[in-house]
C-alpha cells in the first residue's frame, strides 16, 4: 500500500537554540549535553534525548505520567524554535540594513568635510570663519560617530552570522547523519540503495530504497 | 465566461521516483468513496478535506517542476471522480511532452465517457480496486495482484517493467522534514520514527495519500 509519511514540519537540531528556547519559556536549571537535555518547567521535571542525527525530541510511553507535561514543554519548543531561528535572521538583516545607512551617511559626511575643506578660510570675515570652523569639528566628530557605530554593528552582525552559520552547520550535520543512518538502517533492512542524491532545486536529499522480488 | 476547473487536491510532490517511471511530479486527489477495505489513507477518502485548486495553479506547480521530469502521475482518493479535472491535466500534461501515468480504483468496464478519455490518453494506468486479500507488496507500483498494470497509448512495453518494492526518502535541508513515500515495510516506517522528532508513535503524522485506491 502505497503512502506518504512525514515528521514534523520542523526538526529541532540546534542544541543552542533549544536552549534558548527552553529560556524564553521560562524552564530552569537547564543541563544540556551531547545526548540529553534536561530542565524544570512549571513544576516538572523534563527530560529531552537527542537522537544519533542530532533531533531533539523525548523517548516516553504514551501511558507514562509524565507523557503530558512533556508533550507540553514539546509542543511549545516546537512552535518558538522556527520563530526563534526566524528573528536571528531577521536580526542579520536589520543589521546590514544598519550598517547601509551608515555607510551612505559616512559618505555624505566625509564629501561634506572635502567641501568645507575647498573653502577658503582667508576669504571670510572672522564671524563666517569662526562659523566654518565650528562646521568642520561638528563634522569631524559625526564622522567619527559613525565610525564607533559601524564597528559596533559590524560586531553584532559577525555575532549574529556566526550564530547563523552553527544553526546551518547544525542542519548539514542532521541531513549528513539522516542521510548515513538510513542507509546503512535500510540495507540492513534488506533494502538495496538505489537513488541517492541531493535536488538542489529543492534542497532535498533523496535516498531511494529497492527490494527486487524473485 | 467559462468556469476554471477546481482539482481537490490532497498533496503535491514536485518529484518522485516512486511512482511510475523516471522523475515525476505527483498529485494526490482528496476524495474517494470507493472505500476499499484495508486502505491505509482513509484521510483522502472526504470530500470535504483537502485544497481546492484552480486549475491555473495547478498547471503553475508542474510548470515549476523540475525541467527533468519524464512526467505526471495522479493519484488519489480517486482522480476519476473528479474526471473533468483529472483530463484537463492530463491534455496539460502531454501538451507539454510529459507521459502520464494514472491511478484508478475503477476498472475500465465501469467508465463514463471521460474517465475512457483519461484512460486513452493516460501511458500508464494501474486499474482496480485495492484488495486486502490480494495484497502483495512486491509489485512494482501496485499494492494488490488485481490491480492491472496497462500502457493505453503502448508508449510503455510494460513487460519490460520488473516487479520491486520501492520507497523513496526525502530529508528536506532547511526544515529537516523527512518525507517517505512509495511502499514502505515496517523496519523502514520504524526506522523514520527512530531518526525523527519523538518516538511517540502518535507525534508521527500517519500515512496520508493513497495511490492504490
Amino acid at each position: 500500500m502505497s503512502q506518504i509519511t512525514r515528521t514534523g514540519h520542523i526538526q529541532m537540531v540546534d542544541i543552542e537554540c533549544a536552549r534558548e528556547v527552553l529560556e524564553q519559556l521560562g524552564a530552569s536549571s537547564i543541563t544540556i549535553n551531547n545526548t540529553s537535555i534536561t530542565c524544570q518547567y512549571q513544576g516538572d521535571s523534563i527530560h529531552l534525548t537527542r537522537t544519533v542525527n542530532g533531533v531533539i525530541g523525548f523517548t516516553m510511553n504514551d501511558y507514562d505520567n509524565r507523557v503530558q507535561s512533556h508533550l507540553r514543554v514539546f509542543d511549545q519548543m516546537q512552535q518558538k524554535y522556527p520563530v526563534l531561528i526566524q528573528e536571528k535572521m531577521e536580526k542579520i538583516r536589520l543589521e546590514k540594513e544598519r550598517i547601509e545607512r551608515i555607510r551612505l551617511e559616512k559618505i555624505r559626511v566625509e564629501k561634506e568635510i572635502q567641501a568645507q575643506k575647498q573653502r577658503n578660510l582667508d576669504e571670510l570675515n572672522s564671524e563666517a570663519r569662526t562659523f566654518q570652523l565650528a562646521e568642520q569639528e561638528k563634522s569631524a566628530m559625526r564622522l567619527q560617530e559613525l565610525e564607533v557605530e559601524m564597528v559596533k554593528h559590524k560586531a553584532e552582525l559577525e555575532l549574529s552570522q556566526e550564530e547563523l552559520n552553527r544553526i546551518d552547520q547544525s542542519k548539514k550535520n542532521f541531513v549528513e547523519t539522516t542521510q548515513k543512518e538510513f542507509i546503512k538502517r535500510g540495507e540492513k533492512g534488506g533494502w538495496t540503495l538505489s537513488e541517492n542524491f541531493v535536488e538542489t532545486q529543492r534542497n532535498v536529499t533523496r535516498i531511494q530504497f529497492r527490494k527486487q522480488m524473485n | 465566461m467559462s468556469q476554471e476547473s477546481v482539482f481537490n487536491v490532497h498533496t503535491i510532490l514536485p518529484s518522485s521516483e516512486v511512482y511510475g517511471p523516471g522523475l515525476r511530479w505527483v498529485l494526490w486527489t482528496q476524495g474517494c468513496t470507493l472505500a476499499c477495505k484495508g486502505c491505509w489513507n482513509t484521510e483522502t477518502w472526504s470530500k470535504q478535506k483537502g485544497v481546492l485548486m484552480s486549475m491555473s495553479d495547478v498547471k503553475s506547480s508542474l510548470d515549476s517542476a523540475e525541467e527533468e521530469i519524464e512526467g505526471i502521475t495522479i493519484l488519489g482518493g480517486e482522480p476519476l471522480q473528479q474526471a473533468s479535472a483529472t483530463l484537463e491535466l492530463i491534455h496539460y500534461a502531454r501538451s507539454k511532452n510529459l507521459t502520464v501515468m494514472l491511478y484508478t480504483g475503477y476498472y475500465e468496464s465501469e467508465f463514463d465517457e471521460i474517465m475512457q478519455q483519461c484512460f486513452d490518453n493516460s501511458d500508464l494506468v494501474i486499474q482496480g480496486r485495492y484488495v486486502e486479500e490480494k495484497r502483495d507488496l512486491g509489485l512494482l507500483w501496485r499494492g494488490s495482484t488485481n490491480q492491472i498494470l496497462e500502457s493505453p497509448t503502448k508508449h510503455y512495453d510494460v513487460s519490460n517493467f520488473r516487479e520491486a518494492q520501492e520507497v523513496e526518502i526525502q530529508i528536506d535541508h532547511d526544515t529537516g522534514q523527512v518525507t517517505v513515500t512509495g511502499y514502505p515495510d515496517a523496519h523502514i516506517l520504524e526506522m523514520v520514527e527512530e531518526l525523527s522528532t519523538s518516538k511517540l508513535s502518535s507525534r508521527i503524522e500517519k500515512p496520508k495519500p493513497s495511490s492504490k485506491s
